[in-house]
């Protein structure tokens, strides 16, 4: 093989034994066929071949892409509901556990605790009205029912209240009322869009896996690049056509890079998910619970001596916080808020032997100090922390996510143009043998 | 057959008068002379007297929220009976039962005594035992003030309300015509009642009349619809201890503390003298 071999080694004409049967078949096909057979026809096929390709490994990397930039927006805005559903809720039971707490009091509630209930109130009200603008027409609805839930309660523990205050005790029924209300119709319509919003995440983030699947389509790219410069070399005897080579690395290279970047966002979503993103609805709902707890616990001191039945309430809801609590164990702020909640937890304890020893005004008086070390601030400390905890999961779920969400669009423009230049390299390489045949 | 005919008429000799309790022992013992041995001694011993009582019920047994104390006229009778053990009226220790819970609290041996508007029966008698009657309630029925009922004859198709596990809830049972609405407390009756999601509330005359005062445009209406002599609930074994109470219970209708406790609570339903106890019943 002598290089380089002059084009005019291969006549453009009947160097092929099977052009001498082709005018017979006529047509268009035929006429097809015929140019095929010819080395300019099969070099406008091979050239056809290798830019289809790098178009194919534009589209699809872009498509891959913005896919995984969707499936990772997708799965930060559930992530974002999720966490939103939790804190909902956990607003909700605060304030019943602070106006069951409050009620222990007497008939004129500390104003400090007044305007914590009215706080998470209000919070509560802003989440679902936020949740409701979001999420599905479904989900509306039944957040519609829980907005028309609250307005009930509301009104049955200012009942409560003015009962209370004129010491008469259908306010405690009143306050019953509402608990009841909040148990079996608020927080199970909450669960229930809870474990819808978490499903609909956990289906966005495994999303982001497709993505790569997809990117495997590239391949098939790179591969027809290669068999038409293997063809190529074969039939030219020449080694290397410059705009093919430069069009298969900057495939290769913008395909290698892109699966690198989609995988990282992959792997951000991954970690996000096990990491910072079970961590905030771990820790939601471990406030939920502890306020669980400690409302029961009002509950039980209200029942005065017939506490223990209630204590079983207590318990079952302290176990699910800590169980919560180890969920979100990745974060190292979990441990802490683990012992700050084992020290209401002993305090609790010291506060139900003494109504079991028939101390009852002296539980109740430990029951509703918020002394620095007493109950309520033992409790408080616990919740504040966790508040800031979630927060600051939430915070690192959202950064995160629109930074993976922006690599993936990254990817998804870097796959496209390096598909396209591709074309125009494989183009440009094959245009140009082709002219030779002019 | 034949079982059935002998059986029934043994179980109507052992009660055939329910507010028949067994007769005190002689005088009441000072504080410091119980009985070795007896049930009140041990009670003495332990240190307090633990009793079933409500916290809800107005008038009867309700907490005041703004002293915290758990005050009515059944606290009074419980009140007596620690000043009998220990010298001291404040030795309670109150359990806050709802009045389904009365005889479980008794068999489970959880309190000494119960006294939450307790309603003396045979039924009971099987379970428990009642010291003699304390006070003669009667069953009457709450309706708002522009009502013109007097009587469930005037309450067809209306939805009246009873807490669950009382006398009360299944006498509703002879009034096809109205529409029992069982809560678990009498007082969540009460909210149901100020909700509008019952016409009438029915219960002894000494609830309904601490409802009345919690609600203006409530009143309580009719005839007593039945007799609901109250009396404490004793464990059935403890007959020493019924013994006692009724001694106490001699004691504070004589000296004049039962007209004082009647007059501080009850006094809106009218003059009343204590009940004259009725004994005769042997274990």
């Amino acid at each position: 093989m002598t290089a380089p071999a002059p084009p005019t080694i291969e006549p453009p004409a009947a160097a092929d034994p099977r052009t001498a049967e082709g005018p017979g078949r006529g047509g268009r096909t035929g006429r097809l066929l015929e140019s095929l057979s010819r080395t300019p026809g099969q070099l406008r096929v091979a050239l056809a071949v290798a830019v289809l390709a790098c178009v194919l490994v534009a589209l699809v990397g872009f498509r891959a892409g913005t896919d995984q930039s969707d499936s990772v927006d997708a799965a930060r805005n559930g992530a974002d509901r999720s966490v939103a559903l939790q804190e909902v809720r956990a607003d909700l039971v605060t304030a019943d556990a602070t106006a069951a707490n409050a009620f222990l009091v007497g008939g004129l509630e500390p104003t400090a605790q007044r305007e914590d209930y009215d706080t998470r109130i209000e919070d509560a009200a802003a989440g679902l009205a936020g949740l409701a603008r979001t999420g599905t027409v479904e989900d509306a609805g039944r957040i519609g029912e829980v907005s028309a839930d609250l307005t009930e309660y509301t009104g049955l523990v200012e009942q409560a209240r003015a009962n209370n205050r004129q010491g008469f005790p259908v306010g405690s029924a009143y306050l019953d009322s509402a608990s009841t209300l909040l148990r079996e119709e608020m927080l199970p319509m909450l669960d229930e869009l809870g474990d819808d919003a978490s499903a609909r995440t956990d289906a966005r983030f495994d999303d982001t896996a497709t993505a790569l699947l997809l990117l495997a389509l590239c391949l098939l790219g790179l591969l027809a690049l290669v068999a038409v410069q293997v063809w190529l070399a074969r039939r030219t005897h020449r080694v290397l056509n410059v705009g093919l080579a430069t069009a298969t690395a900057i495939v290769l290279i913008t395909g290698v890079l892109g699966t690198a970047l989609l995988a990282s966002v992959r792997g951000t979503a991954v970690d996000v998910r096990s990491g910072p993103y079970t961590s905030a609805t771990a820790l939601a709902a471990a406030e939920s619970a502890a306020n669980g707890a400690k409302s029961s616990a009002s509950l039980g001191l209200i029942k005065r001596g017939s506490g223990e039945e209630i204590e079983v309430q207590v318990d079952a809801s302290l176990d699910e916080a800590f169980d919560a609590l180890s969920e979100a164990d990745a974060s190292s702020t979990a441990s802490g808020l683990a012992d700050d909640l084992q020290a209401w937890s002993d305090e609790h304890d010291e506060i139900r032997a003494l109504d079991a020893d028939g101390e009852w005004e002296a539980a109740v008086a430990a029951a509703v100090d918020d002394a620095p070390g007493a109950s309520n601030d033992l409790f408080d400390q616990y919740v504040s922390g966790t508040e800031e905890a979630i927060v600051a999961e939430a915070e690192t779920v959202d950064s995160e996510l629109v930074s993976a969400a922006d690599r993936a669009g990254v990817g998804a423009w870097g796959l496209l143009i390096g598909g396209l230049v591709g074309a125009v390299a494989a183009w440009r390489g094959l245009h140009q043998r082709i002219e030779e045949y002019r | 057959m034949d079982v059935a005919r002998t059986s029934l008429p043994v179980a109507d000799a052992a009660c055939t008068d329910a507010t028949a309790s067994y007769a005190p022992d002689g005088p009441l013992p000072a504080p410091d002379d119980l009985p070795d041995g007896s049930t009140m001694a041990e009670i003495r011993e332990r240190g307090s007297l633990v009793v079933g009582v409500s916290a809800d019920t107005l008038l009867m047994g309700a907490r005041n929220p703004f002293t915290g104390d758990v005050e009515g006229f059944d606290i009074d009778v419980l009140h007596a009976v620690s000043e009998a053990i220990f010298g001291d009226p404040d030795r309670l220790v109150l359990k806050v039962i709802t009045s389904g819970e009365r005889i479980e609290v008794l068999e489970s041996d959880e309190v000494d005594l119960v006294a939450r508007a307790f309603t003396v029966t045979c039924d009971r008698w099987e379970q428990i035992a009642f010291s003699s009657v304390y006070y003669d309630a009667g069953q009457k029925l709450l309706v708002p003030t522009d009502s013109t009922a007097t009587s469930f004859d005037d309450l067809d198709g209306a939805r009246v309300c009873a807490p669950e596990g009382t006398t009360t809830l299944a006498s509703l049972d002879d009034h096809p015509g109205v529409v029992p609405v069982p809560a678990t407390t009498h007082t969540q009756c009460l909210v149901l009642f100020q909700q509008g999601k019952v016409d009438a509330i029915t219960g002894d005359d000494t609830i309904l009349a601490g409802f009345a005062r919690q609600d203006p445009y409530a009143k309580v209406v009719g005839e007593p619809l039945s007799e609901e002599p109250y009396g404490v609930g004793v464990r059935q074994d403890e007959v020493d201890l019924v013994r006692f109470v009724n001694a106490v219970l001699e004691q504070v209708r004589e000296d004049g503390r039962w007209q004082d406790s009647y007059d501080k609570w009850l006094g809106d339903l009218g003059e009343a003298t204590p009940p004259e106890p009725t004994y005769g019943r042997e274990p």
